[in-house]
């Protein structure tokens, strides 16, 4: 029996069946890698997580102003993450004999145990259960904590196994167009490349915001400054290697206008800005004021649009909406421009420090148009108040037209994209069923817009229905089934079919004495229809005995068909 | 398919030359990062020297700053308190009226008197007094231009000699029910030192931009 492909959902989770074993229920629930769906990967991100918070607590542990006032937060964090590293290295081992790698070997326990993950994972550990006993300098403890980092390579060398396994046969350029891109080759590998140019965009907008805050900035300016040269040396890396592998890309080949079309990109254009302004400030420092650069490291956020569909989303429907757009902002602008006169006319002798003239009453406007109101400026002449009132009602409608526009466009591109899903399906489905490619393809595209696993279902039993409908011939116009012969071979079949069914249902006796005495059918459509029921079994002379005394004759044929009888 | 198709196809699969080329020029990006990154690490350890000296001024202020108004306090020039003020003047008073006898004397009334220097305490001759040499805060030294710490009148972004400058100045209560609690102002070198006073020591930093080390009484 062959396995069905399955259709998964952005929620999808695998059901494991309640009858195993509890050790072999746990570890499928848990930790098997060939179990989609199960809770692996969230074993994963929470234990990534958890490293990467012990890698910037064991940083800030070198800062004495963060903490000597915070040492008991520090020791707190310390206790939660030993306990959840502790509960790991157990249930792993508990977890040993049924684990795939040890489960076929003698002694998988121990075997596990002497493991390079295992003993990577107990070295994690064991240095904070041994200061219980043995009184180890502060600064050889923090030295062994480092080795919870080396936790990180449970995930790291999979991903780098399952990479070289996948780009056995490519060239250097294609490796490191797999990892940089996303591909059929990247793997865990490029995922695992994305996360962290991700988490060093998150770490370095954190420390641009908080370089802000002068008491912050005062007790880490060295590690700000540390931190920025780090993250810029990530993401100059990141910038060329996508520069010089991006010749793989479709419609990026070309060696020299290739890498020029994408240098002049939208996210390569970002991924320049978020460089430039530490170089601009190291070179040039002496001889400007660039502070004001900093702000722009914020543009580090933009990189994050490469990652999210959403942005995606926006930029198609706000080009798609262009021209509605533009023009809602052409009778914004007229509104604003009109106000602000009207504003100037009636306030300006009232108020002429206040309504000194058009362009400063434009702020006034837009202020009143929006339903913002600061108040620092008022009309308080009768004509400017009754103008307001007026104004603030169709400011409401005005400026809620772009909004309710986007919102719009926003789930018009949404149902667009489930319908291109759903077209997809039913090509897919052109052959009866869906391969596992085509489903791999499906699965990927609902994680993408998000699909639950309900919805993805819901789609392909609708594309399903809507390809048993389209195959059902008979139901197109004649012209168009006798265009394709095999169309007309079928259609028949389907014909003939239901003649027999015809004469299986209704009195033959009845029909044919019907049909002969008044002229009903031609004596060639007779033979025909004698023809085709010389092969089948008169059920109602078997079935029903009684039918045939209501017959005219025995044979319940006539001898001879009306030649005159005008064809059905 | 495409995957077949690649496969298939004979190719070189370890680094060509342009390879090579690229991993030198990545290599050379990193050097050149952090060379960069070093230097921003160097500039920005002027600017922690900077706050060193500021920290080293508050710590001597907060530590004397019930000291200067006992007697025999040095240097005598950052004392304080009320009979240190009428000392001055008493002295001042003293002498102008010594050189009018001796003009008297002399016959020389009509000339100009001019009387001796008197050390008076203000914030001028009191920064003198504690970054000259053998003074208690003489080896602050400014990170940036590596001269004697020097007093600014403020930190000023738009001319970058002022980096590493020292910035002392004065916060003054606000009558009750003002919008902003208090007002600063700078000290100025002959500003009298002999009151008590809340003082806001302010270090200049890398972009000549204001960092406050602390606000204290001195």
């Amino acid at each position: 029996m062959t396995e069905e492909p399955k259709l998964r959902g952005h929620d999808y989770k695998v059901e494991i069946p309640a009858g195993l074993p509890f050790k072999e229920w746990l570890y499928a629930w848990l930790l098997d890698p060939e179990i989609e769906g199960n809770h692996l990967k969230d074993v994963d991100q929470w234990i990534g997580l958890l490293i990467v918070g012990n890698m910037f607590a064991l940083l800030f542990e070198h800062v004495p102003a963060v903490f000597e006032p915070n040492k008991g937060w520090f020791h707190l964090f310390d206790i939660i993450s030993v306990t959840v590293f502790t509960i790991e290295y157990l249930t792993r081992l508990y977890l040993a004999p049924v684990d795939r790698e040890f489960r076929d070997k003698k002694l998988s326990t121990l075997r596990y145990i002497f493991s390079p993950f295992a003993v990577i994972d107990f070295l994690a550990i064991i240095p904070f259960y041994l200061q219980s006993f043995i009184a180890v300098d502060l600064r050889i403890l923090r030295a062994l904590r480092l080795l919870r980092i080396l936790k990180l390579f449970r995930v790291i060398i999979p991903a780098i196994q399952e990479f070289r396994e996948a780009n056995k046969e490519r060239t250097f350029r294609q490796k490191m167009h797999a990892i940089v891109y996303p591909s059929d080759f990247g793997g865990k590998f490029h995922e695992l490349f994305d996360s962290f140019i991700v988490l060093w965009v998150i770490v370095s907008v954190i420390a641009v915001v908080f370089e802000s805050v002068q008491s912050i900035h005062y007790i880490l300016n060295i590690e700000f400054v540390v931190l920025d040269a780090l993250a810029v040396g990530v993401f100059t890396i990141e910038y060329f290697l996508r520069l010089y592998t991006c010749v793989e890309e479709p419609g990026f080949e070309h060696a020299v206008w290739g890498r020029l079309k994408l240098a002049k990109s939208t996210s390569s254009v970002i991924d320049f800005l978020a460089i430039l302004p530490f170089f601009l400030e190291v070179f040039l420092h002496h001889l400007f004021d660039l502070r004001f650069l900093r702000v722009f490291r914020l543009m580090r956020l933009l990189k994050l649009t490469r990652y999210t569909e959403a942005t995606a989303t926006l930029g198609k429907v706000i080009a798609r909406e262009w021209p509605v757009m533009a023009a809602s902002g052409f009778i914004m602008l007229l509104l604003v421009v009109l106000t602000a006169s009207l504003g100037y006319l009636f306030e300006h002798e009232a108020q002429p420090d206040k309504f000194e003239n058009i362009p400063q009453s434009i702020y006034w406007a837009v202020i009143t148009l929006a339903s913002v109101g600061y108040g620092d400026l008022t009309p308080v002449t009768p004509m400017g108040r009754a103008m307001t009132i007026i104004l603030a009602l169709m400011g409401i409608g005005i400026f809620a037209i772009p909004a309710a526009l986007l919102s719009t466009a926003f789930s018009d591109q949404l149902r667009i994209d489930r319908e291109k899903l759903l077209n997809r399906l039913y090509e897919m489905l052109s052959l009866g069923k869906l391969s596992f490619e085509d489903a791999d393809i499906i699965n990927k595209e609902a994680k993408r817009l998000h699909m639950s696993e309900e919805e993805v279902q819901r789609l392909y039993d609708k594309a399903k229905k809507e390809r048993e409908l389209i195959d059902d011939v008979s139901a197109f116009p004649l012209h168009k089934i006798a265009a394709v012969p095999e169309h007309a071979v079928e259609h028949f079949k389907t014909l003939i079919a239901e003649i027999k069914e015809l004469s299986i249902m209704t009195n033959r006796e009845q029909f044919e004495q019907i049909a002969i005495s008044k002229d009903r059918i031609t004596a060639t459509d007779f033979a025909l229809w004698k023809s085709i029921l010389d092969i089948i079994p008169n059920p109602s002379s078997d079935s029903n005995p009684s039918s045939g005394s209501n017959g005219s004759s025995g044979s319940g044929t006539p001898d001879r068909p009306n030649p005159n009888a005008q064809p059905t | 398919m495409e995957q077949i198709a690649e496969k298939n196809s004979p190719k070189k699969l370890g680094p060509t030359w342009a390879d090579i080329v690229f991993l030198v020029f990545l290599a050379g990006v990193l050097v050149s990062v952090t060379l960069l990154g070093r230097l921003a690490f160097e500039e920005g350890m002027k600017t922690e020297k900077s706050k060193e000296n500021g920290e080293a001024w508050v710590k001597w202020m907060t530590d004397n700053s019930a000291e200067r108004f006992k007697d025999g306090f040095k240097p005598s020039v950052c004392s304080g308190g009320p009979t240190v003020a009428g000392a001055l003047e008493h002295e001042k008073k003293e002498l102008t009226k010594a050189a009018k006898l001796a003009a008297k004397k002399d016959g020389t009334e009509d000339e100009p008197i001019t009387l001796p220097e008197i050390p008076i305490g203000t914030w001028g001759e009191c920064f003198k007094a504690l970054t000259a040499k053998g003074g208690p805060l003489s080896e602050l030294t400014n990170a940036f231009t590596l001269e004697p710490l020097s007093l600014v009148a403020k930190c000023d972004p738009a001319d970058l000699s002022t980096a590493g400058g020292f910035l002392l100045e004065k916060n003054v209560n606000t009558p009750a029910g003002s919008s902003i609690p208090t007002v600063t102002s700078t000290l100025v070198n002959s500003d009298l030192i002999i009151e008590k006073i809340n003082v806001r020591v302010t270090i200049c930093d890398k972009g000549a931009y204001p960092t406050k080390i602390a606000d204290f009484d001195f």
